[in-house]
Formats: C-alpha cells, sequence, structure tokens
C-alpha cells in the first residue's frame, strides 16, 4: 500500500515515530557490546594487638625480667607506599618509664639512667625497654624493624620508649597480617622503690 | 408464446453476460491465471541414419531400389542419394526418364531425377552412370521410411542406392531448381538465399545436366560448374563433365559439388553457375546448406589412378569421437586413348584400413576422345562410432593406368554438444540486464551484505564436442545448501541440489524492468575462461533457459545472467549452485561450483548501561558494583552470547593500570573479604536462554572473566527483547594497592 500517498499525515506520524524511537533508545547496538567496570580500592591499614596487658609480675635485683606475654600487632595495609607501625609510650608523661605514680612516684627510665636509645639491661641497674622481632606470618611487603629496637629476644639489649612516637617498623608496599612481636624487658636496682609499676604503650599505623 | 420467448430473453442475457465477461477478462489486462507447465524443450541432437543398398533388378515399373527405416525422432531430415545405374545386364541401352528416379517417403516423392538417366549395356565405356538426388524433409515425422525407387523403360538395368539421412541438422535449408538451359557463357543454374546467422556453413550442390543438342556431344569444362557465394568460387568440377550427344546413351551426367564456407556471413546467397561448350545442355541443381555442426573437408587435386590401390585423398581429422557421416564427392576421367574400367568396389571410401562405402557396379570409361569417358559420382557412409580424430580415405584402382580422379570430401560430425560448467562470478543486483558491482572475484565465493539480498551469478558454459545450435539444449540452474563437508564441490559430495524457482530459499529474482530471457547486456566484469571466446546468452529471472541469443560454437563458452535472491535462506548459511540440463541430466563436467554466502544473522543486542562502578572497594567486604547490566536481545533465531574482558591484557581481571599497576584477578571462586577475586554472576527469566553454568552462579560465587571470548548465554530459538542480568562482583585483598581499577568486558551477540 502507498501510504505515503494515501495517508501522508499518517505517514509522517510513523517516520517520526520511528526516528523518535531510534534517536532517544539506549545505546542500540549489534554484534558486540563493551561495558566498562570501574572501581577504587581506598585507603586501608589496619593494626591489631595479641593482647592489651603483658605483666612482668614481681621483679627484684637478681635479674632481667621479661614480662608475659609478648605483645604481637599484627599490620595490613594497602597504600602503594606502605605503612609504619609506630610506638609511644606513657611513662611519668614526660620520660619513657615504668612508673610508680602512688607516693612516692619513682620512674624506672627507659631504656636506662640519661634515658639513651637503647640500653644492655643489667640485674640491679635500673632499665626498661622493648624488643622487637617479625614473624613470617603475612604477606605482601615484609616489615622492616626500627633497629633502635631490632635486638635479640635472647639478649637483654632493649630500646628505649619514649613519650614521642617513634617508628616500629614499616612496609614499603601493601602489606596484609604481617607480625610485629614486641618483649618488654626489665630490670631494677636496689634502689628501686617497692610498689606498683605500669606504663601505656600505644601502638599506631600510618601510610608512609 | 410467453413462455417460450421468455426462454429466449433469458438465454440470450445469460449468453451475452457470459460473453462479456470473458471479453471483459481478455481485454482487462488481469495476468494469466494458470500457468501451463512450459513445454520441455528437448535437446536437439543430430543424428543420422544409412542405407548402403544393393544392386536391384529395375523393372520397367515403379521398383523399389533401396529402403531405409529409420529410427530417428521426428523433426527435419536432410537426404542425400547418390544412385548407381548399369545396363550391362539389359545388354541394351535403357532408360531412366526424368522424373522416374524418385526419392520418397509415404509414397510421396520428396525429389526426382530433373533430366533423364541413361545407360547403355551393349557398349563399351556406357554401361554405367551415375547421379544424385537430395531433399529437406522438413518437420518430417518419427521413425521415417525413405525408399528410392526406380522405373526404366526396359527390362534388365540394375541400379542401387546409398542414402544417407542427417536428421534435425541445427540449421539447414534446402533449394531444388529447375530445368535451365547453361549458355557458352557462365549461366545460373539455381540461386538460394538461406536465412541462417552468420557462421561456418556447409554447403552441397547436386547438379544434373542433360545434353539436349542433336548436333554433337558437348561438355562443361573443368572449373565450369561452380558453386559461389557472390563472387567467390567455393567448388567447382575438377574435370570436364562431358556429355553424348543427345541420342547418346551418356547424354546425361550427376554431379556433386561439395564446399565449406568458413565465416560466412547472416543469410549468405549460393548460387550454382555452369557455362556449356557449346548450346544445348541443361542443367539443374539443389543445394543444401547445413549450419552448426562441426566438420571437415578435402578437396583434392586430380590423382592418377594406378591398377593398384590408389589414394585419392586421405582427410585426417581432429573431430572428436562420436557419431560421423562422410560424403565423398567423387569425378573421374579417362585420358588414354583406350577402353578403362574401374571394377565394382573400387572406388573406395575407406577407414581403418577397411573399406566402408564403394561403387556397386563397374564404371567404364570411354577412351579419351569419346564423349563418354567421364563420370560424377559420389560416396556416402554412416560411422556411428567414429574415435576421436578418425581419417578418412578415398582410394581408388583401374583396369589400366589413365584414369584421374578426384574427390571432395566432406566429414560431418554428429557428436553431442559437450557442456562444462567454466566460470561464474557475483555480482550486486542492478533493475537491468546489465549487472552491478562485483561481489567478490571470478570464481570466487561471495557473502551477501544482509538478509534478503538480491544478487547476479553470470556462469559461463563452455561448449566441446560440437557446436550447440541456437536454441539447441534447455537447461535450469539448481542450488544445494553446502554440505557438512564444506565444500561446494564439482562431485556434489554432501548437497541436495533442487531446482531454483520463484519460492524456494535462493530464489529467482523478478526485477522490475528487464523480462526474462531477454539478452544480457555484457559487462567489463564479466567472468572469462581462458581465451574462449564468449557467446552472450540471456538474463534469467525464470528457469528452464537454452542458448536462445546464438549459437555456440565448440570451443566457446556460453554465458548467462541468473537474477536471485536470498528468499529467507538461513542466515550465515552457505549455497551451491550448478546447471543442469532441463530433464536433470548433469553436464558432462563441473570445473566450478558457484558458492554464496547468505549474510550473518541481524541480532540486536543492547546492554542498559556501558559503565558499572564498584565505588570503594574494601578488603573487608565483597562487592558489587552498581548498576547490575542488562543485556537485551532480539534474535530471529538460535544465537550465542559471548563474554571476554581486558584485565591487564595478559589476565584477566581489575586492573590499576597506575604505577604500582595490579590486578584483581578474575577466576571461577567464591569471593570473600580480604582474598582479592572478581567475577560475574548471569541470570535470566527465559527459561529458553541457557546461561552457561560457569556464570550461572548466586551469592558471592562468580564465575571468572576470560581474555578469550566464552560462552554466556545460549539460546536454539529465537528471542524478542529478553534479558539476561549480569551481576559484577569483587573483593580485595591488602595487597591490593588503593587507586583506580577498571575492566572492560565485551559481550559479542551472534548466530548460532
Amino acid at each position: 500500500m502507498d501510504i505515503y500517498r494515501e495517508k501522508p499525515v499518517i505517514f509522517i506520524f510513523l517516520l517520526g515515530l520511528f526516528f523518535s524511537f531510534y534517536l532517544f533508545s539506549p545505546e542500540y547496538l549489534s554484534g558486540q557490546q563493551v561495558v566498562n567496570v570501574t572501581a577504587t580500592v581506598a585507603t586501608s591499614i589496619t593494626c591489631t594487638v595479641s593482647t592489651s596487658t603483658t605483666a612482668f609480675g614481681t621483679i627484684d635485683t637478681s635479674n632481667v625480667f621479661t614480662s608475659i606475654p609478648n605483645v604481637t600487632t599484627t599490620i595490613s595495609c594497602n597504600p602503594a607506599s606502605g605503612c609504619t607501625l609506630s610506638v609511644r609510650d606513657q611513662g611519668d608523661g614526660t620520660n619513657g618509664g615504668l612508673y610508680k605514680s602512688t607516693s612516692p612516684t619513682h620512674l624506672i627510665p627507659s631504656p636506662a639512667a640519661g634515658f639513651p636509645p637503647t640500653a644492655n639491661l643489667s640485674a640491679g641497674t635500673e632499665g626498661y625497654g622493648i624488643q622487637a622481632a617479625t614473624t613470617t606470618a603475612g604477606s605482601g611487603s615484609t616489615l622492616s624493624l626500627n633497629p633502635r629496637y631490632n635486638h635479640s629476644f635472647s639478649g637483654n639489649t632493649v630500646g628505649g620508649l619514649t613519650t614521642t612516637t617513634i617508628p616500629l617498623a614499616s612496609s614499603s608496599a601493601p602489606t596484609a597480617n604481617r607480625e610485629v612481636v614486641v618483649r618488654h624487658k626489665a630490670a631494677i636496682s636496689g634502689l628501686t622503690l617497692a610498689g606498683s609499676y605500669s606504663d601505656t604503650i600505644t601502638y599506631s599505623c600510618t601510610s608512609n | 408464446m410467453s413462455l417460450i420467448f421468455n426462454k429466449i430473453i433469458n438465454k440470450f442475457i445469460r449468453y451475452t453476460i457470459i460473453i462479456l465477461i470473458i471479453f471483459s477478462w481478455i481485454f482487462s489486462g488481469f495476468p494469466q491465471i494458470f500457468n501451463f507447465p512450459p513445454k520441455i524443450k528437448e535437446a536437439k541432437a543430430a543424428t543420422s541414419a544409412f542405407l548402403d543398398g544393393a544392386a536391384v533388378t529395375i523393372g520397367t515399373t515403379e521398383t523399389t531400389i533401396g529402403s531405409l527405416a529409420t529410427n530417428l525422432p521426428a523433426g527435419d531430415n536432410l537426404i542425400i542419394v547418390v544412385f548407381q545405374f548399369d545396363a550391362t545386364q539389359a545388354a541394351a541401352v535403357r532408360t531412366i526418364s526424368a522424373g522416374n528416379l524418385r526419392l520418397k517417403r509415404a509414397g510421396v516423392t520428396l525429389a526426382s531425377n530433373e533430366f533423364l538417366i541413361r545407360a547403355d549395356g551393349a557398349t563399351a565405356g556406357k554401361k554405367q552412370v551415375a547421379t544424385m538426388l537430395v531433399y529437406r524433409d522438413a518437420g518430417a515425422p518419427a521413425n521415417p521410411t525413405y525408399e528410392v525407387t526406380a522405373q526404366a523403360d526396359g527390362a534388365g538395368s540394375q541400379g542401387e542406392v546409398k542414402i544417407l539421412v542427417i536428421n534435425n541438422p541445427p540449421a539447414s535449408s534446402f533449394a531444388d531448381g529447375v530445368s535451365v538451359p547453361i549458355g557458352t557463357t557462365e549461366t545460373t543454374i539455381l540461386t538460394h538465399s538461406p536465412n541462417l546467422p552468420a557462421g561456418d556453413n556447409i554447403v552441397i550442390a547436386i547438379f544434373q545436366a542433360d545434353n539436349t543438342s542433336t548436333a554433337g556431344s558437348r561438355n562443361i569444362s573443368a572449373g565450369n560448374l561452380k558453386l559461389k557465394r557472390g563472387t567467390q568460387v567455393l567448388s567447382s568440377n575438377q574435370n570436364a563433365i562431358v556429355l553424348e550427344i543427345a541420342s547418346g546413351a551418356i547424354r546425361s551426367m550427376g554431379y556433386m559439388l561439395i564446399a565449406r564456407d568458413v565465416g560466412a556471413p547472416a543469410n549468405p546467397t549460393y548460387t550454382v553457375t555452369a557455362s556449356a561448350s557449346a548450346a544445348g545442355v541443361n542443367g539443374e541443381a539443389k543445394i543444401i546448406v547445413l549450419q552448426g555442426l562441426n566438420s571437415e573437408f578435402l578437396d583434392t587435386p586430380n590423382v592418377s589412378i594406378g591398377t593398384s590401390e590408389t589414394i585419392i585423398g586421405t582427410l585426417n581429422t581432429t573431430l572428436p569421437a562420436g557419431e560421423n557421416v562422410i560424403i565423398a564427392g567423387i569425378d573421374t576421367i579417362n585420358t588414354v586413348n583406350a577402353v578403362r574400367t574401374i571394377n565394382a568396389g573400387n572406388i573406395r571410401l575407406k577407414t581403418g584400413g577397411v573399406t566402408q562405402s564403394s561403387n556397386q557396379f563397374n564404371f567404364e570409361y570411354g577412351a579419351s576422345g569419346s564423349s563418354f569417358r567421364m563420370r560424377g559420382f559420389g560416396l556416402l557412409w554412416r560411422h556411428p562410432s567414429a574415435p576421436a580424430n578418425a581419417s578418412y580415405q578415398v582410394t581408388a584402382l583401374a583396369s589400366g593406368t589413365g584414369i584421374n580422379g578426384e574427390t571432395k570430401l566432406l566429414v560431418i560430425s554428429l557428436a553431442m554438444p559437450t557442456f562444462t560448467q567454466s566460470a561464474y562470478r557475483f555480482f550486486n543486483n542492478l533493475d537491468s540486464t546489465d549487472v552491478g558491482t562485483p561481489l567478490a572475484a571470478q570464481d570466487t565465493p561471495a557473502t551477501l551484505s544482509s538478509p534478503g539480498a538480491a544478487f547476479r551469478l553470470r556462469m559461463l558454459l563452455h561448449i566441446g564436442g560440437n557446436q550447440l545450435a541456437i536454441n539447441g539444449q534447455e537447461f535450469k540452474l539448481q542450488f544445494a545448501q553446502r554440505g557438512a563437508d564444506n565444500l561446494c564441490d564439482t562431485g556434489f559430495s554432501g548437497e541436495t541440489y533442487v531446482d531454483v524457482t520463484t519460492s524456494t530459499v535462493i530464489a529467482y529474482n523478478d526485477n522490475p524492468t528487464p523480462a526474462d530471457g531477454v539478452a544480457l547486456t555484457a559487462n567489463v566484469n564479466d567472468p572469462t575462461h581462458g581465451a574462449d571466446t564468449i557467446v552472450n546468452q540471456t538474463y534469467e529471472e525464470l528457469n528452464n533457459f537454452t542458448n536462445s541469443v546464438a549459437a555456440i560454437p565448440s570451443g566457446q563458452d556460453g554465458k548467462w545472467d541468473f537474477s536471485l535472491k536470498d528468499n529467507g535462506a538461513s542466515a550465515n548459511t552457505t549455497y551451491c549452485f550448478r546447471i543442469v540440463k532441463s530433464d536433470g541430466t548433469l553436464l558432462d563436467s563441473y570445473l566450478v561450483i558457484p558458492q554464496i554466502t547468505t549474510a550473518a544473522l541481524s541480532i540486536s543486542c543492547s546492554v542498559s548501561a556501558t559503565t558499572t562502578n564498584f565505588s570503594d572497594l574494601s578488603p573487608s567486604s565483597v562487592s558489587t558494583s552498581s548498576p547490575n547490566i542488562n543485556l537485551t536481545i532480539t534474535s530471529p533465531a538460535g544465537f550465542q552470547v559471548t563474554i571476554n574482558d581486558a584485565g591487564n591484557g595478559s589476565n584477566p581481571g581489575l586492573y590499576k593500570s597506575t604505577a604500582p599497576s595490579y590486578l584483581i584477578p578474575s577466576a571461577d571462586l567464591l569471593l570473600t573479604a580480604g582474598s582479592d577475586g572478581y567475577g560475574i554472576q548471569a541470570t535470566t527469566t527465559n527459561p529458553s536462554i541457557n546461561i552457561n553454568p560457569k556464570y550461572n552462579k548466586s551469592g558471592n560465587n562468580v564465575g571468572g572473566l576470560t581474555l578469550t571470548p566464552q560462552v554466556l548465554a545460549t539460546s536454539s530459538i529465537a528471542v524478542s527483547n529478553q534479558v539476561i542480568t549480569i551481576i559484577h562482583k569483587a573483593a580485595v585483598s591488602f595487597l591490593a594497592p588503593a587507586g583506580s581499577y577498571s575492566d572492560t568486558i565485551t559481550y559479542s551477540c551472534s548466530a548460532l
């Protein structure tokens, strides 16, 4: 039927309908269709500690004592440049150490008198600090320990804690479930006041 | 009375209405309402029949000399008769009066002698004479019987005939002249202008001369009996035709002129002319012209016939194997002053060293000074199963030396033409007898660009063996879907061919302007077959077809143009074509088989969005991108959808291309928070769409993407606007560096 001759209005309407449908329809393709998938992976850093308390028990001048348990921090982070686990000590609020806050107050200095970076603890001499080691757990970038704390657990050399934040370990790339084990050691002298001592150590993870 | 009147009125009205309806329909221009089956045109294969008669005593009443009962099909027959007359037994002069040597069919005389035929059985050198008859029996019935009869004026003479019938030559014509007085200057005996196309013609002129002069003998000198086209002499008498005085026995003579007029123009004019030594000679001629048959011809000079078998002429043909007919015009003359004889059986037509046809009776020749020293003669034979390149000889031996002999030896091949499908090319359609642009190179398969497309196929048939006369064979075009062997092979293995009609899936296409069967218009891109001459034929919109434009000589190719279309054929499907004879018989050989592939299925696929985003991926959870992608499919037949992704170019996955680059890999797995993984799930509500189990997952199970296409879904049936929903899921570990990731997923829809 020659509708364009016989019914011009209908024909123009149908023509317009067709082009409207064609022009405003969703993308109409035949053969291949392409879909772009996008995603943003957000920055994610987590640190968890294995315990929130560790205790030296009763200590005396006869030995260098180790708190129980050690504290393990598990680190995961995905920044491309990695992340850093840092440590900060409460001490007496001014200096790091184990602190007897009841009168008479007393601070077992960390790591030793004069607050050097490290000290080799010995029985009968006041001192307090930590040793750090990594495990094989986890994946991704391995952790590098700050030399201040990278001391063998079998020895008594410790790194001193401070009231300012000091890096403990770091990765150079994303890492997952990497562990840092911290051993706490202390020794007292004959002048160390008897009583209860405590300290609060804060671990934090930040993007590099 | 009133009742009768009313009946008459009613009857008149009824008939008037009927007549009005009939005439209204006739003149209305309404189309034909019933297409009567077209007459199937049988191939006009020339064939022949032959009789080599025996000696028959001729009575004074009509006596049958020879009868040839043929089993030839109905059609046009050319009959050539060589009659030898011998009066030896009578030992007296015997005469067959004019009109008493008759070629007859069913009691009807077709041709007869124009002049008397006479021999003198009592006089040496006058005892035998020969004459010939020809006739074109147009529209003869099947199985005709031809007989030659004679009636003499006294008892005791003998006759013998050889009758050769050529049935259904592709084209022929005939003229039968009347008695014409031959002057001493060139006199036209007969003019014949056949209505034939240009081509190679075979012309045979049978001439009879009769000397009516009582003053003396007459002769037509050598070369003065001529068969001509225009001024060109095609054939002439080698030796003088010598005729005795009217009272003599050898006063009349038959003579056969043969010519092969190669490259004759259309509608040529042939003449037979003669000039005599003096007045009194009458002449009459019959001419037959044949066209469309392969032939070879030898016109020899005079050869001195010895007393041992002497070769007058040898014709080594290059004709194909098959049926040949051989016509030899022979003239002999005695050049020595003594009677000479060629005994019965000693003028021979031979092949392979074997005599196939020869003179029934002796020929006696008067001495060189006599007026009965010359004879015209002829030999005929049918070689039903000649080998290729057959060789034929005319030989003779005489009682003594001095006889010269000459022959005009014609061999006509009646072998059937052979047909080879030799070349093709596909073109775009035009509403014209010309074609559009080529779809592919010559002899190269083509693919249609769209469903339902019209196209043209130009194809060549190479003719071998013998010329295909105009309208000489009807053919039809067939097609078949290509078989499982994926070959349109010349052995047709795996294909089942059927005739192309207007309703088959590959159908003839009716263009508005050109009509079926009109002459095609040649195109510069037409197929060729080596250096063969191409004889353009017709544009075809229907089966059958034939070479209605022109004959196709052997060694050349006919070209036809087929207007075709995809008439609902399966998509992306290949079809093969072949030409067969109209009765379904295969051609002799196929060098090429055209093949065309229909357009791929028109499947529409659309996606609801071209991007989907996971937003923030976190190790803490399995994420789903938003939005899901809906793939909407409409397909007129079965289809499949495949999927592949870009990944990082080496492996599939979500890829962070900026440093540090990173790939969240894609694999079939159960996604868990904190572990890298990425994939898709696919679902549909249409049960006829089968989702690949790899992707038919739920929860956090996903199917892995791949760089190479994987089947996502299939359907064996048509669907309309059916949706497949794609869900994209991913999870990351902490090892996936923060940043932007992306992937490109490609969905492909195609016919099954």
